[in-house]
Order: C-alpha cells, then structure tokens, then sequence
C-alpha cells in the first residue's frame, strides 16, 4: 500500500516543468518536498493528486492506478491542502471543516462526523473561530482552517484497512513560527497513526526536523532523497540553492541543522549596483 | 445526507448557526403561507378572507355559511388560484436556479440571464409565437417546451465555446454567456422585425413579464417541467458546498465535478425555460433570494438553497399582487416590479458587497 | 359517455339561450370600434368598463380602464362584474380570454374586414346582441348614405395621390403603413394609392425608402407627432424633408383613433381624408351623427 508516482512528466507552454520524477510515500512516512522556486515541487505534489490532464507517467493509490479509483474513494484515502485554497462564498469556519467529512457522508454516524470536526478544529488550533464567518479570519488562520478540513477528511483509519494520504502544499508559507510548528507537528502525528504524508516546504530546517524523508527538486526533476542527514547536505544545497552554508546535528535529535552563510548569499545585486548595470 | 436528514439529528447545543438557519426557513415558510393568504384575497375583485375559506372548501364539498357571489367564485378559482401556483413555482425555480448558478459560477453575482439561459428561452419562446407553433396542436406543453429546448441550446453552446482541454472554466464559461446573449438578442430582435404589429405587441408585454396568463391547463405541463429542474437541483446542495473551494478541491473531495456542472446547466435550463414560456422574463428574484437568504443565515447550500426557494416563491408572490392591485382594474407587468425592487439592490450590491464576497 | 352528456347540456343550454335572453345590463366593451357602435346605438348605459383604445366619445374617459385591448387582465374584468364582454378581433391576450370563459362570462366577438361592409357587419352583431335589430338597421342605412355621398362625389375624380401614413414607435422615427393595414384600406376608400404598399405592416421609414417612395401626401398619427417632438420638429427630419409632400408642404395631422378604428365615424374619416388628399373637390363634411 502507497501513493506513488512513477515517471511522471509535465508540459507547460511547451515547456517541460516536471521530468520523469518518480516517487512513492508509503503509510505511516512524512515526506517532504524541496528544492528553489520553479522547481517542480507543487507540480509533482498536484500530479500525485490527479490534478493534471496532461500527464505522463502513472500514479497508483493503494495498488490501483488513480484514473480506474472513483472520485468518492480516492477522496476516501487522500486529502489535499493546496497552497492557496479559494472560498466562494461567506461560509462559517465550522462549515469549512464539515466540507471535509463530504466524501463520508453516510459512511459514518452523526457523533462520529462531529467527533471529527471537532478533533480537526482542535488540532488545527482553530476551535474559537468554530462560528467565525471565514472572511474576517488572517490568511494565516484561514490556510489553519483548510487543514482543518483536510484533518476532518482523513481524520479516521478506514474500515477495510486501506491507507490514507495527506498532500499538503506550502501548508506553512503563510503561519507565525508557533503555527508552523504546530502544523508539521499535527502532520507527523497524522504519519505516526498510519498514514502517508507528503509536504512541500521551502524550510530546509522545518523538513530536516519534521520529514521522515527529504526529496531534493531542481529544475523539474528530483536530484536527491533520502533522509534528511543524507539529502541536506552542504555540497548539495550549493549546487541546488546556490548558497554556502554550515551544517551541525542537532544534539537531541540527531537531525541536521542547516544555518546560512551570510557572505554565501550573492546572488542578488544591491540597488546601487543593479543601477550601475542598468546603466552599461 | 440532505436537509431534512440534516434536521432530524440536529441537535441546536452543538450547532447555534443550525438553530438560526431553522428558524428563518420557518419565519419564510410562515410569511409565505401569510402573503398567499393576501394574494388570494386581495386584487379587484374583494373578496373576504372568510369568504376564500367558503369558496376553497365549497370545492372540496363542504357548504359554509358564508355567502359569495359567482363573480368573486370565479375571480378565485379561474383567475387567481392558478396564478398564485404560477408565482409559486417560478418564484421557488428562479431563487433556486439563482442559488445554484451562483455556486457553479462561485461568484454571488450570476444569473439565469448570464448563461444564456433567460435568452435561449424568450428566443423559444417568441419563434414558437411568432412561427405559429401556437397551431401545432402541441397544446399547453409546446411553450414551454421550446423555451426549454432553445435555452439548452443556447447553454450547450455557451458550454461548448467555453470547454478547453477538456474541462469547464468558470471565467470563459461567463464570458461565452455574455457572447451568447448578444447573439439571442439579434435573434430575438430579428424575430420581432419578422412579426406583426399585433404579435410585437404581445411579445413586448410578455417579454416585461406577467403572471397574466396563468391558466389551469398552461400551468400543469409548466410546472410539471419546473418541478423536474428543481428536484435535481435540490440534491445537489452539498456538491454545491464543495464548489465553493474551487473546482479541484470539490474534485479531492470526491465531488463528481464535470457532472454537477452538466446536471445544473440542464436542470437551470429546464426550470428557468419552462417558467420563461408563462411568466416572461421576470428579472432579478434569481439575484436577490440567495444574497438575502446568505446574509440571514450563511453560505450553507443546504441552506440556502430551500431558503431561495421560498423566498422566490415570497417574493414573486408579493410582486403580482403590487401588479395587479396598483393600477386596477388594469395591470402592470410584473417584471417592472421585481426590477424596481432588483435593480437598485443589484446596484447596492455591486457598491457594498462584491469586494467582500467573492474574496478569495 | 362525458362527452356526450356535455352535448346533452350544450343542448339544453342552447334551447334555453334565447328564453333567457337577458337584457346585458353590465356589458365591457372591447376595442375603440365596438365602443363607439355601442355609443351610436345608444346603449352606453350599459358600459361599465371599456378598454384602453376606446378614446371616443369624451364621455368614455369617466368609464373604468381594463387595460390596452391585446393586453387584457381577466379579473380587473370580473371585478366589474359584466354580464357580457364585447370584443373586437384583436382583444388579447388568448390566456386571459381563457380565463374569462373559465368563469363563465359570456364574451362576443365582434370581428370585421377594413372596409364599410365589415363596419356594417359590426353593427350587426352588437345590434343583434343588444336585440335592438331595427336601431342597428336604422345607423346602417344613415352611415351608407353618408358613404354613398362621399362615392359621387369622388365619382368623377381619375387621379389617385401618392399617399404615405405614418405612425410613430417612440420618439426615434416614424413607422410607415404598408399594405394589409387599415391605413392602407383607408387610402383606397379615399381614392388615394398607397405608395408603401410594397410591404407588410408597418416598417421604420428611413430616408432612403422616403426617396424611393416620394408620397405627395402625408398623413401622420395625431399621438405621432407629439412623440416626434411636434410637427416642425417632423418635418425637419430628413426622411420627412426629402419627400415631395414637405416641399409642397401637404404633410396633415389626423385622429388616428377615427381615421384607422373602422367604427361608426368612417364615413367622417373618409370624407376629411379624401379632402386632404383631393383638395380640388367639393365634399361635404359628413357627420356621424
């Protein structure tokens, strides 16, 4: 049982902005996708949500290709935060987090349904907006409020034993540091109670001390995995970001933790020399 | 689990929200019995609230004391029984078919007129007039039919122009309305140009809106295509809920969304063709209901999609009853009533609450 | 077996119709024609509503308003409580008609040609509705004199001006009548030739067409030219400036209601048009009454 993608290809304008990339989360596994902006990460995260027509390559969700499950169940087995959810209409926070108990309906009881909303919204930290109407939350707090409702939706193991995924997309772009921290540590208890989990992250330190592994993106393509010790490496993060850093292990833990040069950051020009180049 | 489920294990500790939304669909459901009331005693003709009693039961075989005379029998049961039922069903269709095109759009500004669905059906409508359908020998169900048929046409088009690769995109699907519309509106136009100064004139009043025409044998096949449209409506309101995410994410949820989509096109079409072919176009009630309904109780579909039904029903009700008593014994056309109220509450909208709702 | 009882019933209704021949004590009428024979007969103390396009006599005003005639409301009718409706061909819309026969008041059509014969014809229907045969023998033979003096003296005269009608839609242009219209029937009584006669029913006069037709004579609507903005604003349009008539200056305003409603006025109607149209001629100006 798993999620995996295999040899998935995207096109865009002619352009190719995911090639061959191949990955597979499995039950119970937190894994994070990184890599610098354009790389790919969201594109494969979408790819193994079945978002996009026009894709090579196959994903298979717990043994079966995705295009031969139905909708209802693979929303059953999978739920998917995406980096900027969208809200039509003035709905309240509670009515939000029900919209996750949708794929469920009738397959759970009225205490069971309520149990979950309310686990959702607590563990989302979002339970004293419950009756808030969404238009007058942050973005920060609404973007809590939608993983609510991917929570409510996988929120409990499936009768027939099948697995549960968890895709989240930048879930943390848009929290304070505590929330960030809550978020990704809700996330890996979501991976301990038997379910795969697979985030995209711009933190290399959020995905060293959260991700069971690390998979490295650049240019369309997956250029490293491993755990994260493996994959954050000083030589790697130079050739993907471009930037010089230090790395020590974190005493406790044992994870690595990555601090950045600050002479290694060259790469943008000060306005006076943009000026100056401007001005060749 | 629909409405009425929804009701049934409802428990109001848990959900205050839920308790409000109850009681406002009973506060309608109430004023909607009071305004039928109204409308079934008031217009030229007086009748007293007793004496409707008197008449309704006589028909069921039971003599009151109450007395009446012929003129007032028949003003109630010829005239006004059938048109009340016509306000009814279009009212209940149009705030319905408001609310549902306004969640498969996700922008709280859509209408049956913007699809193309109003104007494929007054292009029926006025081609069945004015190329002599009337003498098909179709009777009462030929009208309403080809509304029906010429504003599926004219949304299958719209949905046509709108579908690139492979899939429905909300913002080019309102835009091909808008093309659409200008492309009835010549044929329409052309339509005219082609009639007679006889039927221009019918045409130009129905094409205002009156409930005038409202009797039993037009009102059954109508209301029976009416009834068909908003029954497949109403059980997708929690797809409808889904929507609001956006497409992909009501996808994730497991919603069928290509499917909704092609469901409430042709159930709109089928409401608003079938109440077009009586009514005329009866403009606004679409737009008002749910954005009243939403402001009392919230965004729940499951919500506001019985809460537009009878607030539509409320509303036109209300409407023919200022029609036909303002200027009596004539009348005016009712869709110059529900714009004077619709416009400028279009145009508050438009002011006050467009930057909030459709936040993203 | 329904069926056949409702024969039964019709039957017996019919065979009890004239027993029962009640006196139409409270009668609608329908249509500016109808109500100006219901005038001319004397039975106006009957009236007790007429509808939009009855304008004459001036005491029709005092009466109760249904609406325009194609634009009917059934129960401001029943709330007058008629025991007859009288209405002419054009009386609308088919629903409302329904709903009036739906609660069982009694409606005669009084239909009729554009032309003296249908005006006499309509005559006869509203007498014999009235049962007042010989009052509806009596208007016939009067309104057929007054005609037949309006045919000798136009007996002699050979030319046939170009005549042009027209109506107004709103305040953007004028319509012109073409063939099948009243206005057409009305110039040819009058020993006129229609010279839009090229069409059907009214369609917008642009000044290409005004070139093309160049009408000798113009008539227009009397509400027409208030919507035009009154008559030197319409003759300094350019469709109406180009044509012959406004360079002689033969551009007259007439009663439409009289000159187009084929009631009882139009022996009147065509005598005041043919002296428009023939100013040569001696015509005495018949009355309707």
């Amino acid at each position: 049982m798993s999620l995996k993608g295999s040899e998935l290809s995207v096109r865009a304008g002619g352009k190719p902005i995911l090639r061959r990339a191949s990955l597979e989360v499995r039950p119970g596994e937190l894994v994070a996708i990184v890599g610098p902006n354009g790389a790919g990460k969201s594109t494969l995260l979408k790819a193994l949500a079945g978002e996009n027509s026009n894709l090579l390559g196959s994903v298979v969700l717990n043994g079966r290709a995705l295009k031969h499950w139905r909708a209802e169940e693979i929303a059953l087995q999978r739920a998917v935060l995406p980096q900027s959810p969208g809200l039509a209409f003035p709905f309240r926070v509670w009515d939000v987090v029900e919209l996750g108990r949708y794929p469920l309906r009738g397959l759970a009881s009225g205490d069971e349904h309520h149990a979950a909303i309310t686990g959702a919204m607590d563990a989302a930290d979002v339970t004293r907006f419950a009756e808030r109407d969404c238009r007058t939350l942050s973005g920060g707090e609404l973007h809590r409020v939608h993983f609510a409702r991917t929570l409510a939706q996988i929120w409990a193991p499936l009768p027939d034993g099948r697995a549960r995924f968890l895709l989240l997309d930048e879930p943390t772009a848009a929290l304070d540091l505590s929330h960030q921290h809550a978020i990704l540590a809700r996330a890996r208890g979501v991976a301990s109670d038997g379910a795969g989990v697979l985030v995209v992250l711009h933190d290399l330190n959020l995905a060293a001390a959260f991700a069971d592994r690390v998979v490295v993106m650049d240019k369309g393509g997956i250029v490293d995995a491993g755990t994260p010790g493996e994959t954050l490496t000083t030589a790697l993060i130079q050739s993907v970001w471009g930037v010089e850093t230090e790395i020590v292990r974190d005493p406790a833990t044992g994870r690595p933790r990555i601090y950045v040069r600050p002479q290694g950051i060259a790469k943008l020009r000060t306005i006076g020399e943009a000026r100056a180049f401007a001005a060749e | 689990m629909t409405a009425i489920d929804a009701a049934l294990s409802f428990n109001p500790a848990r959900d205050p929200m839920r308790l409000r939304r109850m009681v406002t669909l009973g506060v309608l459901a109430i004023a909607l019995i009071l305004a039928l009331i109204l409308a079934l005693g008031i217009g030229a003709v007086a009748i007293a609230p007793s004496q409707v009693v008197a008449i309704l039961v006589q028909h069921l075989g039971i003599t009151t004391g109450v007395t009446f005379d012929s003129y007032q029998e028949a003003a109630l049961t010829s005239v006004r029984l059938p048109r009340l039922l016509l306000a009814l069903a279009s009212g209940a269709t149009l705030g319905i078919a408001g609310a549902s095109l306004q969640a498969l759009f996700r922008n709280p500004l859509a209408e049956p007129l913007l699809i193309g669905v109003s104007g494929g059906a007054a292009c029926g409508a006025v081609a069945w007039i004015v190329f002599g359908g009337l003498g098909l020998g179709l009777g009462a169900w030929g009208l309403p039919f080809a509304a029906f048929g010429a504003s599926l046409i004219a949304t299958a088009g719209v949905m046509l122009g709108a579908r690139g690769e492979g899939r429905l995109d909300i913002s080019t699907l309102l835009l091909s309305g808008l093309a659409m519309n200008a492309l009835t509106s010549a044929i329409l136009g052309y339509i005219i140009y082609l009639a007679t100064e006889s039927q221009v004139r019918a045409l130009t009043f129905w094409m205002l809106g009156s409930l005038g025409g409202a009797t039993w044998d037009a009102i059954a096949p109508a209301a029976l295509l009416m009834a068909l449209g908003v029954g497949a409506l109403v059980l997708l309101t929690r797809p409808f809920n889904a929507l609001a995410l956006g497409e992909a994410e009501a996808g994730h949820l497991g919603v069928p969304v290509e499917r909704v989509k092609l469901v409430t096109v042709v159930a709109v079409a089928l409401g608003v063709g079938a109440s077009t072919a009586l009514t005329g176009v009866v403009g606004f009630v679409g737009l008002v209901s749910p954005h009243i309904v939403r402001l009392i109780g919230g965004s729940d579909h499951r919500f506001v999609i019985p809460g537009s039904a009878l607030l539509g029903a409320l509303i036109v009700t209300l409407a023919d009853v200022v029609a036909r008593t303002l200027v009596a014994p004539a009348e005016l056309p009712i869709g110059v009533v529900t714009s004077a109220i619709g416009a400028p509450f279009f145009f508050w909208l438009l002011r006050y609450r467009t930057h909030q709702a459709v936040r993203r | 077996m329904i069926r056949f009882l409702v024969t039964i019933v019709t039957a017996f209704l019919l065979l009890l119709g004239p027993a029962q021949a009640a006196p139409h004590e409270r009668v609608v009428s329908v249509g500016g024609d109808v109500t100006e024979i219901i005038y001319a007969l004397g039975q106006q103390g009957h009236l007790v509503g007429v509808d939009d396009t009855s304008l004459y006599p001036e005491a029709v005003h005092a009466l109760p308003h249904v609406g325009y005639l194609r634009n009917l409301a059934a129960e401001g009718i029943i709330s007058l409580k008629p025991d007859l409706i009288l209405a002419a061909k054009a009386a609308g819309p088919a629903a409302v008609l329904t709903q009036l026969s739906d609660a069982r008041i009694p409606l005669v059509h009084v239909p009729g040609e554009d032309s003296f014969e249908g005006v006499l014809a309509k005559i006869d229907v509203v007498a014999k509705t009235f049962g007042i045969e010989e009052t509806g023998r009596r208007l016939k033979s009067d309104l057929s004199a007054q005609m037949a003096k309006v045919d000798v003296a136009l007996a002699g005269v050979t030319a046939k001006p170009k005549a042009l009608f027209l109506l107004a839609q709103g305040p953007s242009g004028a319509l012109a009548a073409g063939r099948d219209t009243a206005a057409d029937a009305m110039i040819r009584l009058a020993h006129g030739t229609n010279v839009a006669a090229s069409f059907d029913g009214y369609k917008p006069l642009t000044a290409e067409s005004a070139v093309a037709l160049a009408p000798e004579v113009i008539v227009v609507a009397e509400h027409a030219v208030a919507m035009l903005g009154g008559l030197e604003a319409l003759k300094s349009r350019p469709e109406i400036a180009i044509t012959p008539a406004a360079k002689t200056n033969r551009i007259v305003v007439m009663d439409a209601q009289m000159l187009l409603g084929f009631g009882p006025r139009l022996p009147e109607a065509v005598t005041k048009l043919a002296t428009v149209l023939h100013p040569g001629v001696k015509l005495e100006t018949a009355s309707a009454e």
